[in-house]
């Protein structure tokens, strides 16, 4: 690879910015971070569905709802922190 | 997806507990998963399940195919229309709720919020928000609330929230935007500061303005000894978070608590997923009153270390019941 091409690669190549460059944003507005970090309908859409919260109190819906038990089970809770 | 999930009863559960855990709901998930037996390997059954309340398999996975996923719940939907009446029931003479479960310690009458956390670009409102983010939630209990409140409560009163700072910069305030993380030991939180202001009175109760800051440093030595979040290897990584926010106090309990923290993180953790994004980098929080019917306890509610937090009979679910002696193999 010719040092032109090295050259030019490496200006492409995202650089991290240090810890020093990178400044923590104005943090004045509240309610615009609210809105501005709040999740969307479409990352809500999982929560339209009427989750249990544990394996027992599904099955026990399970069975009164006469239905299947989807059960979504992972490390960490999946409706708080996975 | 949704339509077709309808038709099931979802539920979510936190995987390790069912699969290490000897409670008799954790011995039925065990042995309804594992063809009879109790699970004594070391594989995870994270993913998706489908079961008939008798117990029944009807399928299972763990992909993020949405073909996949719902191949299988058509399957699974076929299987259930073929099983009688006690096939749909659940077996009697079985004990079914936990013996133990964190959630067992949520703060009636205290401080539940609950905590989402986004990636966020370098020109902060400027840019959208990141797709990626996760929840988790905070809980302080009834009497640590009105331990921290003064009794001086007048206009432009001003003071410090110590336990929410320490515990926000320790268990909340850390990376999991793309995977499970390690919360800060003691010694790792250089500053945990959250500041209150009464800035005024009405029907509602006592309103404050809130400020804060947090900075937290862990290296390459875990300093939290064994438990179930024990890393394999230490991964230096860091937090420093400018926090605003406000709550509202009724006398009683608080009716608002609405926090926003920006933080500027760096390194990693063995699974939070930032091998190839060490950093510096944008993150953001948001806080709020979890709903009521919301009880899912905080990921590192085990490290609260608070007796208002009832702990299970085994310490760690690192070792099933049986390696650890506590029951017969």
């Amino acid at each position: 690879m010719g040092r032109p091409m090295l050259a030019l690669l490496l200006s492409l190549t995202p650089v991290a910015p240090t810890q020093d460059e990178l400044r923590l944003p104005d943090l004045t507005d509240l309610s615009r971070w609210q809105e501005h970090l709040a999740l969307s309908p479409e990352d809500r859409r999982f929560d339209s569905l009427d989750w249990s919260t544990t394996f027992v109190d599904g099955l026990r819906r399970a069975e009164a709802e006469d239905q299947p038990l989807l059960l979504w089970a992972m490390n960490g809770h999946p409706l708080g922190c996975t | 997806m949704l339509e077709l999930a309808a038709k099931f009863t979802c539920a979510a559960d936190e995987v390790w507990r069912l699969q290490r855990g000897s409670d008799e709901d954790c011995v039925l998930f065990q042995r309804w998963v594992n063809g009879g037996e109790r699970i004594t390997d070391r594989g995870s059954r994270q993913g998706l399940w489908v079961f008939a309340a008798g117990g029944r398999l009807l399928g299972a996975g763990n992909t993020r195919s949405i073909d996949a996923v719902v191949a299988l719940l058509e399957d699974a939907l076929d299987a259930y229309a073929e099983l009688d009446e006690t096939q749909r029931r659940i077996p009697a003479g079985i004990e079914l709720d936990a013996a133990h479960r964190w959630e067992h310690g949520y703060p009636e009458g205290g401080l539940a919020l609950l905590r989402l956390s986004r990636d966020l670009a370098r020109e902060g409102l400027a840019a959208p928000p990141s797709s990626r983010w996760n929840r988790d939630t905070f809980w302080c209990s009834a009497d640590e609330v009105s331990a921290m409140l003064p009794e001086d409560l007048g206009l432009g009163a001003t003071f410090e929230l110590p336990l929410i700072a320490t515990r926000l910069a320790r268990f909340c305030l850390v990376d999991d935007v793309r995977g499970q993380t390690l919360p800060y030991a003691p010694a790792e939180i250089g500053e945990a500061r959250l500041v209150a202001t009464v800035t005024h009175r009405n029907a509602d109760g006592v309103h404050f303005a809130l400020r804060g800051h947090t900075r937290a440093t862990a290296g390459e030595l875990w300093q939290l000894g064994e438990n179930l979040w024990t890393p394999k290897r230490g991964s230096p990584h860091t937090m420093e978070c400018e926090i605003i926010g406000m709550a509202v106090f009724n006398g009683e309990r608080f009716t608002a608590f609405d926090l926003v923290a920006v933080g500027k993180r760096t390194g990693r953790t063995q699974f939070n997923g930032r091998a190839k994004d060490p950093g510096p980098s944008l993150i953001g929080f948001r806080l709020e009153l979890a709903p009521p019917n919301l009880h899912l306890a905080p990921a590192f509610a085990a490290l609260y270390e608070v007796a208002w937090i009832p702990r299970p009979e085994l310490a760690t679910w690192r070792l099933s019941p049986a390696e650890c002696g506590l029951e017969e193999k």
